[in-house]
């Protein structure tokens, strides 16, 4: 196997102030390969975000704190260094999209302008001329149409689809070797969505960085992803890649969000919902987060006193549950057959 | 569809808003609705989807008379509502009611659930006495435990929220509720069980729904009949399954093909991507206002607007020169992903 571009390993981040702690992130582990997409899937507040973007420093520190961990990025723990050097590593090796291109982008300099700007920070030298047909060469390599008028023009004037665009196109400027997309086509509509994601594609393949994307959407990360890791309460509770996660899932989290979710394809009568909330972050969590919410283990004394160890379930897929082999077959009830769901009448 | 009576006609309503001209320069006026047809029966949930901007959530406010149509006519078991004052309308809102997307939002952050609940009876003159008799029945109908009425809203979680205020659109018996996004603010384990909850009181009380959302799987889910809307026009309304195995107009077919699926297997649909961005909803297309998006626009979708109408070998309505299913063809937009659909 290659060496891993991104080695995570027992990241533990707190949000600290006055009155109380929450334990955003408890111990994640997970790697990343030279041109691979990882998607890291879960519902809000379950620390996917917090866990990525506090490897860049991007975390605002107070109130997070790493309380934990090492991330070794082409052999350096990016955890042990300094503000200024974690800037210089951020858009150039490693480059992030964010959800709200609106919010990322600065609204009184022109995109053209914004664009440049990402290239100088990092460059040696400035050549205007080039910098400038290389801004509207990657505007059109994320399909903006007449780049030579966009790159005049202010972020207002594009649409959010066409923001977003800007957004990637500034992301690859420097050609990173690891782009993090956080929820890049949440605040788009379906059919920009679908755009957005082809131009994400696109970048990758320009590029042959590896993409982390971080998103709620499992049938986004079902398309574009080769491994996906999915967390609850600030555990990644099962890993593997998208046949294990999508067609042998084995954690009773993972096997309770697939089937709740409607399918176009097929009705089901009634969909399966996975019981009461989230848990709070704020205390120490006694034996398996998911517990309460468990099909399998909630009334189960293993699953209410010991933390679940990570099981492997294959090369690769890993599940952090006490009963993997009872899950597996309970995902075979629930999931089995999705085609047989009633297409019609209540 | 189900042989019921209407208990809500719509007809040919359209909605306009005066907007301020970008640089501050007088005023334009955006057709947000036109002249969009539709009826629920009693107890019929019927979806409205479409992209931000399409005014799906107008055509809601419209009917539930907050915000006035420029023509049309809208009819209530019969009954014209379109001119009634806001006196003569607040006996006939007691029958229909409004639910929104952001909890956070609609539920009054100093009230305690209590008072939340209260609130339409008092609004309607009901008494106090009803209102307590009620409220205890209202949580049991959202699986919400007793104690819940004296908390505030901000002591419960999104999903809770919404049960708060779908409870609340509960108290006076509606025969319809608008839900306009109910879901979308929620997360996929929570949005289920609100879908389910929202299945369960419509057989449970005989609700009829105007299930209005932009996501295709969710209004799949819970709808009897579906209607597309596209820049201020329905383009499409048929039963739940016609819509959605043979559509007919190019927008929803490209609308289902990008629903990203949760099987692998889904990732055999066609995907079409869309060129471009909405028009300018101020200045729309002439003819047909999705041509400029469209790969089966040809000169006459410039010149001729087409009318929503029940096309040979159909049951739905379409508002298309060309209709037909897309999948049959096999035409693919734009480029794909190298890795689209993969699987083993």
């Amino acid at each position: 196997m290659t060496t891993p571009l991104l080695e995570v390993d027992d990241l533990r981040v707190r949000f600290e102030s006055d009155n109380r702690t929450v334990n955003a992130v408890n111990g994640v582990s997970f790697t990343v390969f030279p041109g691979e997409m990882v998607g890291i899937v879960g519902e809000s507040g379950s620390g996917k975000t917090v866990t990525v973007l506090s490897l860049l420093g991007l975390v605002p520190s107070p109130p997070a704190r790493i309380v934990s961990g090492r991330a070794l990025f082409e052999g350096r723990d990016l955890l042990s260094l300094d503000a200024d050097q974690l800037r210089s590593i951020r858009g150039s090796d490693v480059a992030v999209v964010f959800q709200d291109p609106m919010t990322s982008l600065n609204p009184v300099i022109k995109v053209g302008e914004q664009l440049r700007e990402a290239m100088w920070t990092h460059a040696r030298h400035i050549d205007d001329d080039l910098h400038r047909a290389r801004a509207i060469e990657l505007l059109a390599l994320v399909g903006i149409p007449q780049p030579e008028r966009r790159y005049h023009q202010f972020p207002h004037e594009f649409s959010g689809g066409m923001r977003q665009r800007a957004m990637i196109a500034m992301a690859i400027a420097n050609r990173p070797k690891l782009l993090i997309a956080d929820e890049p086509t949440t605040a788009l509509d379906v059919t920009i969505q679908a755009q957005v994601l082809d131009v994400l594609m696109a970048a990758k393949a320009e590029t042959g960085a590896a993409t982390v994307l971080i998103t709620h959407d499992l049938g986004l990360v079902a398309q574009v992803a080769d491994r996906i890791a999915v967390m609850y309460a600030g555990r990644i509770v099962e890993q593997g890649t998208i046949e294990d996660i999508f067609l042998r899932p084995s954690h009773p989290y993972t096997i309770g969000l697939l089937a709740s979710l409607p399918s176009i394809e097929g009705r089901q009568r009634r969909l399966y919902s996975i019981p009461g909330q989230p848990p709070r972050l704020d205390s120490e969590l006694e034996g398996c987060s998911f517990r309460p919410r468990c099909a399998i283990g909630s009334d189960r004394a293993l699953c209410a006193e010991e933390a679940p160890n990570l099981h492997t379930v294959g090369d690769g897929h890993r599940a952090e549950c006490h009963y993997v082999a009872e899950a597996v077959i309970w995902a075979g009830e629930r999931l089995r057959d999705p085609g047989a769901a009633t297409g019609g009448g209540r | 569809m189900t042989g019921s009576r209407a208990l809500l006609e719509v007809e040919s309503v359209t909605t306009r808003y005066t907007v301020r001209r970008q640089g501050g320069d007088g005023v334009a006026v955006l057709t947000a609705v036109d002249s969009a047809s539709l009826t629920i029966a009693e107890g019929e949930t019927v979806g409205l989807v479409g992209e931000s901007g399409c005014g799906k959530s107008t055509l809601g406010r419209t009917i539930m008379r907050l915000v006035d149509p420029a023509a049309g006519r809208i009819f209530f078991r019969g009954r014209d509502i379109t001119e009634l004052d806001h006196g003569d309308m607040r006996p006939v809102r007691r029958d229909f009611q409004i639910v929104f997307q952001d909890p956070y939002a609609s539920l009054n952050p100093r009230f305690r659930v209590r008072a939340i609940l209260a609130e339409p009876f008092r609004i309607h003159g009901l008494g106090r006495a009803e209102a307590a008799r009620r409220a205890p029945e209202l949580l049991d109908l959202v699986q919400l435990p007793l104690a819940a009425l004296d908390r505030y809203p901000h002591e419960f979680s999104g999903g809770q929220r919404q049960r708060i205020a779908i409870a609340r659109a509960l108290a006076l018996q509606p025969a319809l509720i608008v839900l306009d996004e109910p879901v979308s603010a929620l997360d996929v384990s929570i949005q289920a069980q609100i879908l389910n909850l929202l299945a369960d009181l419509k057989d449970q009380l005989g609700l009829a729904y105007l299930f209005i959302a932009h996501d295709l799987s969710v209004v799949g889910q819970v709808s009897d009949r579906v209607a597309v809307m596209y820049l201020g026009k329905i383009v499409e309304i048929g039963t739940r399954d016609d819509v959605f195995t043979a559509p007919q107009h190019p927008y929803t077919n490209a609308l289902l093909s990008a629903v990203p699926s949760h099987r692998l297997d889904g990732g055999k649909r066609t995907r079409i991507v869309l060129e471009g961005d909405l028009p300018n909803p101020l200045q729309p297309p002439s003819g047909c206002r999705f041509r400029t998006r469209c790969w089966r626009a040809v000169d006459l979708c410039a010149d001729e607007d087409p009318v929503l109408v029940q096309g040979q070998g159909m049951t739905q309505r379409v508002a298309c020169h060309f209709p037909g299913p897309e999948a049959a063809r096999g035409t693919r937009r734009g480029p794909l992903p190298p890795n689209a659909g993969s699987g083993s």
